[in-house]
Formats: C-alpha cells, sequence, structure tokens
C-alpha cells in the first residue's frame, strides 16, 4: 500500500528573466524530481498568458533524457507587447516523455513577474533566421535585424540537424562544411574586405538548403555570428533554434 | 526441600509465563521490523495539501472540465494564490490538455489556513479520444519550492450522445404525421 511504481515527476526553479528590445527571454531550469529517468522530453507547447511567442518558432523543441534528479533547461522568448512590467504571467509548458516504455504527458506552471527592461547593453546580435519546410526539404533565410550603421555583418550560420541529410543550397559567395549527419556549417567565403558577401544591417540572404528522409522537423540549435566591419574582427553570436530534421 | 502440588503448580505457571514472553519477543521483533517497513519514510506534514473535491470527472470528447479543490498553507509564511504552481504527469498526451486556473482570479492564502473551494486547473478532452479511463498526477510547488502532496486525478471519457433508434422512430413518425396532416389540410 505504499509501495509506489517509479515515474518521473517533472517541477522548474525559479527562472532567469531577460527584458530587453522588447523581448523577454525566459532561462527555465527543468527538473525531474521523480523516481525514475525521463529520456526523450519534448516540448510541444510553451505559453505565457496572451504574449506572442517569438523563440522558438516552431514546436516540438527537444529537451532530451532528463534523468531523476537532474536538470535541463528550456529558453523561450516572448513579445513584451501588451505587457506590463510588474505584471504577472501565467508561463505554462507542456509537452511529452518517455519512461517505462510508455510515452506520457507532462505539464508544468509558473507565474512570473515582467521586469523591467534592462538598462544594460545585451551583447547579442540582432538577427534571426526564417524556415520553410516541405517534405524532406528545409530551406532556410537569414535576417541581419541590426539597426543602419551597425557594424555587425552575418558571415556564418551553424546549424543542428537531427538526421542524416545532404545540403542542397548553397548562396553564391558562401561555402559549406558538414558531416551529413548533426551539422551544418555554412560560411561567407570572402578573405578580405569590403566582405561583399557578408549580410549587411537590415538586409537577408535565403537559399541555405538541405535535404533528408526525414520528414518531422524539430526545433534544433542555431548560431549565427557577425563579423565586425569597424575592427575587421569577430562579432556578436545570436544563438536560437529552427526547425530542422528530427531526431 | 519439599514439592508440594502448590509449589508445583506455581513452577509451572513461572515457566509457562517465561516461554510466553520468550515467544512474544520471537514474534514480535519481525512485526516490528514489518512495522518499520510498512511506515511511509516521511510522515511530516507537507507544507502544502492539496485535497481534491471531485477527483473523478466524466466528459464526452471536446469536453472540458473544471477541477476544483483546497489548499492548505503550512509553509510558515502568506502566499498568493498565484505564488502556487501546478504540475502534472503522466497524462495521456494525445487525449487530455490541461491548463492552470489557480491564481486567475488571485487571493491570500496566509500561513495555517486554507482555501474555500477554487478552480485548480481544466482539463480540455480531445475531440477524437476513445472512451476510456485517463488518470494522471498532481502536485503544487510554491515560490519558495515547498512542494505538495501528490494527488492522482482521473478524467473518464464517455461515449459521444447518439440519438437512440426509438428516438430516431419516434421522430420519424412524428414527421410523416405532420405530413399527412399538411397534405389533409391542404384537400379541405
Amino acid at each position: 500500500m505504499f509501495l509506489l511504481a517509479e515515474a518521473p515527476r517533472f517541477s522548474t526553479a525559479a527562472p532567469g528573466l531577460l527584458n530587453s528590445d522588447g523581448e523577454l527571454t525566459i532561462s527555465l531550469p527543468l527538473l525531474n524530481i521523480g523516481t525514475a529517468d525521463a529520456t526523450n522530453v519534448k516540448v510541444t507547447k510553451i505559453s505565457l498568458g496572451s504574449a506572442a511567442r517569438t523563440s522558438p518558432a516552431g514546436l516540438p523543441l527537444p529537451v532530451g533524457d532528463v534523468p531523476f534528479n537532474g536538470t535541463s533547461s528550456i529558453s523561450p522568448r516572448f513579445s513584451t507587447a501588451g505587457l506590463i512590467v510588474g505584471g504577472k504571467y501565467l508561463l505554462t509548458v507542456q509537452g511529452t516523455y518517455e519512461a517505462n516504455n510508455i510515452t506520457s504527458g507532462f505539464a508544468v506552471n509558473r507565474y512570473i513577474v515582467l521586469p523591467a527592461p534592462s538598462q544594460a547593453p545585451v551583447l547579442y546580435l540582432k538577427a534571426h533566421v526564417e524556415v520553410t519546410v516541405q517534405p524532406g526539404v528545409w530551406t532556410y533565410t537569414i535576417f541581419n535585424d541590426e539597426p543602419p550603421g551597425s557594424s555587425q555583418f552575418i558571415a556564418l550560420l551553424s546549424l543542428e540537424v537531427g538526421s542524416p541529410f545532404t545540403v542542397t543550397g548553397v548562396p553564391d559567395g558562401w561555402e559549406v562544411e558538414t558531416n551529413n549527419v548533426s551539422y551544418g556549417l555554412w560560411v561567407a567565403s570572402d578573405q578580405q574586405s569590403p566582405y561583399p558577401h557578408h549580410i549587411a544591417p537590415g538586409g537577408s540572404l535565403g537559399g541555405f538548403q538541405i535535404q533528408s528522409l526525414q520528414n518531422k522537423s524539430e526545433s534544433l540549435p542555431y548560431i549565427l555570428t557577425a563579423w565586425n566591419h569597424q575592427s575587421n574582427q569577430a562579432g556578436l553570436v545570436s544563438p536560437d533554434v529552427v526547425f530542422s530534421p528530427a531526431k | 526441600m519439599t514439592c508440594t502440588n502448590g509449589s508445583l503448580l506455581r513452577l509451572r505457571v513461572s515457566v509457562s509465563f517465561r516461554l510466553f514472553k520468550r515467544s512474544i519477543k520471537v514474534i514480535s521483533l519481525p512485526i516490528l521490523f514489518a512495522l518499520v517497513l510498512l511506515v511511509p519514510k516521511s510522515t511530516h506534514a507537507d507544507p502544502i495539501t492539496l485535497a481534491s473535491s471531485s477527483p473523478s470527472l466524466s466528459g464526452a470528447p471536446g469536453a472540458n472540465l473544471i477541477f476544483t479543490g483546497q489548499i492548505t498553507n503550512q509553509t510558515g509564511t502568506a502566499l498568493n494564490a498565484s505564488d502556487l504552481f501546478l504540475n502534472f504527469t503522466g497524462f495521456d498526451p494525445n487525449v487530455i490538455s490541461i491548463e492552470q486556473l489557480l491564481g486567475n482570479p488571485d487571493f491570500l492564502l496566509p500561513n495555517n489556513t486554507f482555501s474555500p473551494v477554487v478552480n485548480l486547473f481544466s482539463v480540455t478532452v480531445a475531440a477524437n479520444s476513445a472512451p476510456g479511463t485517463y488518470s494522471f498526477d498532481v502536485f503544487i510547488e510554491d515560490l519558495n519550492n515547498n512542494f505538495s502532496n501528490s494527488v492522482t486525478f482521473t478524467v473518464i471519457v464517455s461515449p459521444n450522445e447518439v440519438p437512440e433508434p426509438a428516438s430516431l422512430l419516434l421522430l420519424l413518425t412524428g414527421l410523416i404525421g405532420a405530413r399527412i396532416t399538411q397534405r389533409k389540410l391542404r384537400s379541405r
């Protein structure tokens, strides 16, 4: 009568909050305080009241395995438009996990208070990647969202991929390095100033494409890296997640 | 030393009592050990207690069910309802979708008090769910990482109601009757 079946149990810890540039970034620790490992954890829904989610753009978001007494984390971003500083908003994360060969659902909740916008400069590159997905084909476009006059020009896209794939699109003036299994690394091939193929502030570049036999998508990490044309050295980075072939 | 009937009796009683005491010791040790194993490891009260009003609700596919309950705060500090976070595990993600309602509206829950019966969370049953019984576990976590007991809730998905053959027949008869009456009225 006191014996309980071993099972994962999810909870959260106090999240890190950053209100900057009209976006709230939440670093939410996800804890397994149960008595069994949770494998293949995937987040299928993230919401913060009625705020618009800006990242991840697509779900599911694979989290991986969360062993018992283990912790993982997710970092969604929301637009702060319509939210009030000091207001309480319910953050909900729902998903699935596997334990004892059964897929089950979990949901964790936490009210968070919107902090005042950060006054300190946040040294992240303002940029994002958009993807169009057709069966077996993922096509990416990079957007440099830096303000006019910024010295941050995008020169590199590093993308994590969950399944074996083939690179089928490389924009002019760029080259790619890949292991065809887990990552693709597109780099502007310019060797010297004025680096004509770097993506300028306010500009965009499409044509980054991969194909895979896997038809399912998951949000997986990518990093955009800029080259600082003023100091002529590596610039800011923009890490985020975007749909790519699922694991 | 003489041995009388009385002393013999006393001797027998004494021996029997010693045997009884020994046997009690022999029997009681495993019982005591078993009791120690059976008693829950943690016997202290949870700082937050979750008590459901109705741990089991029924609904057809597509239904929205609201689970209610009471919360007792023994954390040592006053809490707002929005300081309490519901965590769910073990549900069928193809059938159940859950939304926390606790905290909206907000209310104060002083230390060593219990709330009135309040809405805890709602469950939406997927429109294509198969009839059956679906259970899941819920516990509360507060702002200061205090946890409540875990409570198992159950959603009983009933089949969608379809008109019975008898009802259909009745409806059909009514329609035919109405048609006949209409014709008769026209022929006059």
